[in-house]
């Protein structure tokens, strides 16, 4: 079930040693000095994934859900990846209007990246990890294996 | 005939399950926390273990990433890690390493061997006391100091010192493997004490540029682990 207005909460990027990672949460920009600040979206991160329902991997990136909390890591250029999370997912929009946020907070930390692979990253992030998917690709699974079983034992039964 | 049939199943199937089971009690089951800073090689060593080898370098780990269980070999000795967690190395996560330092009884710490050449650069410029340290020893120093409470009161009793990316370092043709081994040694005295000392940590070295390098790295770590587990 969705029901809030999707928020954008953290856009994340880390470049290795060499340069400091780009963290904005809840709105406001992080300097690298505001570790404490910081780790909190390493907190996010880890709360999110540890109760994650589905933790999957796509051609858009990694999707992971808790609730209605989204966490999408999409491949932005040589070895970076950029860290999203939306919360209170819901509404029709939703994908454009926090991708679109997004490649604003990323322009303004010096990197280029289209809204629409965003977009994608998220849209097709919360499709591949809506509850139940796996229970459902189980059952169907199953459901072929016994009409296979049903058709090879139906015959065998006519002949006696 | 459908009675012989049954048994012969049962009398399969009964030899399928003592044979993974044994296979199961041949495998040695670990719980190990892999720590270290920014590229320092966590998850290359990881995915390594799980035979997900990414050629062309992988993208920085930043929301962790759980394994239940990862299987792998080393040498002709089987293992398997429970519940190893990839973490990012990023300063601000380094307080979240806390949980897996503490639940494991081996810890992997990894250091890169370009911060150990440009450290040792750094103190060539001012021999006659502490130069300005580089931040890549500063990050080393600072994240051994923090893990050392987290071994001291956790299940850890082994830490594995790992230095990474050898490939890297000038200093391993110069001196040739044994010396530079012994050098590294010797550079690293001040982190194992901060570690908690020779008792508790082991010191290895090599490279993860190639699957083979990393096996031959997973090997000596390995080779650390069951030595220590004999004591």
């Amino acid at each position: 079930m969705t029901t809030g207005k999707a928020r954008l909460r953290v856009v994340y990027l880390e470049f290795g040693a060499a340069r400091p990672a780009l963290a904005w949460h809840d709105g406001r920009s992080l300097d690298p000095g505001r570790t404490g600040e910081r780790a909190r979206i390493h907190q996010l991160f880890n709360q999110i994934v540890d109760r994650a329902a589905a933790d999957t991997s796509g051609p858009h990136g990694r999707a992971v859900r808790h609730a209605e909390t989204l966490l999408v890591e999409v491949p932005v250029g040589d070895r970076l990846l950029v860290t999203i999370v939306v919360s209170a997912v819901g509404g029709s929009d939703w994908p454009t209007r926090c991708a679109t946020q997004a490649a604003e907070i990323l322009r303004a930390g010096d990197l280029d990246v289209e809204p629409a692979t965003l977009s994608e990253a998220l849209a097709d992030g919360w499709r591949t990890t809506r509850p139940f998917r796996r229970v459902a690709a189980l059952r169907s699974r199953l459901g072929g294996w016994l009409r296979r079983l049903f058709r090879a034992v139906a015959p065998a039964r006519g002949h006696r | 005939m459908p009675i012989p049939i049954i048994i012969y199943a049962g009398i399969a199937a009964a030899g399928a399950v003592g044979a993974a089971v044994a296979a199961r009690k041949w495998r040695r089951s670990l719980r190990i926390a892999v720590l270290g800073v920014n590229d320092s090689g966590k998850s290359t060593l990881i995915d390594f273990w799980r035979g997900e080898w990414v050629e062309e370098g992988r993208a920085h780990t930043q929301a962790k990433r759980n394994f239940d269980r990862i299987k792998t070999v080393a040498g002709d000795r089987r293992f398997v890690f429970r519940k190893l967690a990839d973490l990012s190395g990023d300063e601000s996560d380094w307080a979240e390493w806390k949980g897996p330092a503490e639940a494991s009884a081996v810890v992997l710490y990894l250091v890169r061997a370009v911060d150990l050449v440009d450290e040792e650069r750094a103190a060539d410029l001012h021999p006659d006391g502490y130069g300005p340290f580089t931040k890549g020893w500063e990050r080393i120093e600072d994240s051994a100091g923090l893990i050392r409470p987290w071994l001291d009161g956790g299940r850890a009793k082994l830490c594995v010192l790992t230095v990474t990316w050898c490939d890297q370092d000038p200093r391993q043709a110069e001196l040739g493997e044994d010396a530079y081994r012994k050098h590294l040694a010797g550079q690293l005295e001040p982190i194992v004490l901060k570690l908690g000392g020779t008792g508790r940590v082991r010191v290895v070295a090599g490279s993860l540029e190639s699957p083979a390098s990393a096996g031959a790295l997973s090997d000596r770590i390995m080779d650390q682990i069951v030595a220590w587990e004999r004591t």
